[in-house]
């Protein structure tokens, strides 16, 4: 798999505030890379640089093997940037603004008018292609938004959030939409605090904070870095202290948490931890009610690596 | 792709209902109450008007009531009227007449106030007076020349009314028109910060997808000043025609020079206002459009747009500001255009406000092509 886009040793300075770290990335071709992290951790900025709109203090960049710089057209042409911001003329219509901005990559006439009425297929706006973008639901506008950035069929295509304040069905329209475009030869970098967005989404991972890469992999390499591998929660009331005591001493447990009568339990390995700590209750006699087994989220590969919830800080 | 983008950058701009509006308005409205305000003053204080006189004929005299028949009539200087005396006062008491001249052997003026009309009649009788003497000179040393003494008195000496050395039309009036005409041109700068800032990735969304494009950023400016270029000139026109057929303001008959100006003028305030965008220092819409609103401001100032005699003392004073102020250039080339027959000083305005529009539009295009922003 060759590298579609190589960054390494990556430093961005605004004033004091380094939010580049000597940052690295390789992201292959047709791979879809997410970039997770909470909000202010590099994201936007990385991709910025990238595209050679942001400055940057030192180390290199390379998309397609080639460096970028402003003036890199043909490099340019080959890439599709759906940005947070929803970038549209609002005097335009929706099939005007497609136009437009395709057209600013497609000089042939009869290519383009195709590719338009494709994006406009792709994303579902054909009954509002003459609608002006502020007759538009927020969910539509963010098709539009979507639209207007892969008209032109771009082999790599940056989505920075682009669910931001996006409605359930709207957030899954633009997921399905995404994974078709890989689908059909792109490679996307997708970037989120949306960790469930970017397990269901992503191939690979890369996650940041302030600035730095603090691990990367498949969703399965990351989970395995960090010690949790199941996490049980049991309601259950008046629990004694004994039995938190015995509890703590099941196999594989690592770590217990009572209180609000629900206790919850962290395991390291094991594949029948639950069937142990029902077993343990219903022999002590004491009353269920709900019980939940989580098995470790990205949040948990953050948590425990930074030591502050990915949520926390979005 | 320039066309592609000129014809987009047409279509929103069209769209652009607000900016449409106040770019329509402002010349428009301004020139309407201008005229509302302005020209019945003018008509009542400043236009001249020929001074009604009694006349009171105590003994015939052929060559003053040859040069009456000269001067009076609607277009003339003086409106004459025979009176007996005792009516003649009594118009004068009323108002009806500002003086009563008395032709005897000696010719003389009776008035009952001081004014710009009574003034007039006394010059007119000075005159008269200095010019008769002469005539009898002439009748005594040669008869046969009278005749042609009393053409030439007619055809200059005692012409009192304004001559100008051009085909334009001086009234003071049409300065505030003009005026208006300039600063509206001037704010064509407006246009230009916005259109900028739709280029620039540190200042909009919009900047950030244009930037991103293959698409050479001189190639996206200049297609955004000819399309702004377009609707601000129409808007010019627009303005000029209807001071013309609507309110009735003669601007002479130079109107290639004028619409050429106008072009020129509406070129140096978008480009002016792109130059002002493009700066990356201070960052900000709101912050541009101040520093915007400030350069116009200032310049009008400085042209006598808002107030009279500030352009006369920096003429005097240092005169290199005036060839280099947008807005003074303008008003100097709508002056030249109504003092002069040929267009010297005209053309040399245009070719300054060609150069600075230039070096504008160069400094804009140099400051965004090829950037890179520090911050987004």
């Amino acid at each position: 798999m060759s590298a579609i886009i190589e960054i390494k040793n990556l430093v961005k300075r605004y004033n004091e505030l380094i939010a580049l770290d000597h940052f690295n990335l390789e992201v292959g071709e047709g791979e879809i890379f997410g970039l997770l992290g909470p909000n202010g951790s590099g994201k936007t900025t990385t991709i910025n640089c990238i595209l050679s709109l942001l400055s940057y203090d030192k180390g290199d960049i390379k998309v397609f093997g080639l460096k970028m710089t402003p003036s890199s057209y043909e490099l340019k042409r080959q890439i599709g940037v759906v940005m947070q911001d929803v970038a549209v003329f609002d005097e335009l219509t929706v099939y005007e603004n497609i136009d437009y901005f395709c057209g600013l990559y497609i000089t042939d006439k009869e290519l383009k008018k195709q590719y338009v009425k494709e994006a406009i297929e792709f994303v579902g706006l054909d009954e509002f292609s003459n609608f002006r973008p502020k007759k538009l639901s927020g969910g539509l506008l963010r098709r539009l938004n979507i639209a207007c950035g892969i008209a032109h069929k771009p082999k790599l295509i940056f989505f920075d959030e682009p669910t931001v304040a996006v409605d359930p069905q709207s957030r899954n329209n633009i997921l399905k939409g995404i994974e078709q475009l890989n689908r059909d030869g792109a490679t996307i970098i997708y970037t989120s605090h949306y960790m469930e967005e970017v397990e269901q989404l992503c191939s690979r991972i890369l996650i940041m904070d302030k600035g730095r890469s603090i691990a990367s992999g498949t969703k399965e390499e990351l989970k395995n870095m960090i010690k949790n591998t199941e996490k049980i929660s049991v309601e259950v009331p008046n629990l004694s202290s004994q039995a938190i005591n015995d509890i703590k001493l099941l196999p594989h447990a690592y770590d217990l948490d009572y209180s609000e009568n629900v206790l919850k339990v962290s395991f390291s390995g094991g594949s029948h931890n639950l069937v142990h700590i029902l077993d343990y209750m219903k022999s002590n006699d004491y009353t269920l009610g709900r019980v939940y087994s989580e098995l470790p989220t990205l949040n948990d590969v953050f948590l425990e690596i930074t030591g502050t919830e990915l949520r926390d800080n979005a | 792709m320039f066309f592609h983008n000129l014809r987009y950058n047409l279509l929103y701009s069209l769209r652009s209902k607000v900016s449409l509006f106040w770019t329509f308005v402002f010349p428009l409205a301004l020139s309407t109450f201008m005229f509302m305000a302005f020209g019945k003053i003018y008509e009542t204080t400043e236009k001249f008007k020929p001074v009604p006189v009694g006349i009171v004929t105590v003994n015939e005299n052929e060559i003053f009531n040859k040069v009456l028949d000269e001067v009076s009539g609607d277009d003339g200087l003086i409106i004459p009227k025979n009176m007996t005396d005792e009516n003649a006062v009594d118009a004068l008491g009323d108002g009806d007449i500002y003086g009563i001249i008395y032709v005897d052997d000696n010719i003389s003026l009776s008035i009952n106030e001081n004014g710009i009309e009574q003034t007039i009649l006394s010059s007119f009788l000075d005159r008269y007076i200095q010019t008769e003497s002469v005539i009898m000179q002439i009748a005594e040393i040669n008869p046969a020349n009278i005749q042609a003494a009393v053409d030439k008195l007619k055809s200059g000496t005692l012409n009192y009314r304004e001559l100008t050395v051009s085909d334009g039309n001086s009234d003071n009036l049409v300065n505030y028109f003009y005026a208006i005409l300039a600063m509206s041109c001037l704010f064509a700068s407006f246009i230009g910060i916005t259109s900028t800032l739709n280029l620039q990735a540190n200042l909009s969304a919009l900047g950030v997808r244009r930037s991103i494009a293959p698409t050479r950023k001189t190639t996206l400016i200049l297609a955004s000043f000819i399309s702004n270029l377009v609707i601000q000139f129409t808007v010019e026109c627009l303005a000029l025609l209807y001071m013309i057929f609507i309110l009735g303001i003669n601007f002479g008959d130079k109107y290639a020079a004028i619409i050429l100006l106008l072009l020129n003028g509406s070129s140096l305030g978008l480009s002016m206002g792109m130059f002002i965008g493009a700066l990356s220092k201070p960052a900000g819409e709101g912050i541009k459009m101040g520093i915007g609103i400030s350069v116009s401001m200032i310049m009008s100032v400085l042209a006598d747009l808002c107030a009279n005699g500030i352009q006369d003392s920096i003429e005097h004073t240092i005169p290199v500001i005036n060839r280099i102020n947008p807005a003074a250039l303008m008003t100097d080339s709508f002056y030249a255009l109504n003092s002069f027959d040929n267009y010297e000083r005209f053309t040399r305005n245009m070719v300054i406000l060609v150069i600075i529009t230039s070096a504008l539009l160069t400094g804009a295009i140099s400051m965004i092509r090829r950037n890179r922003y520090a911050s987004i």
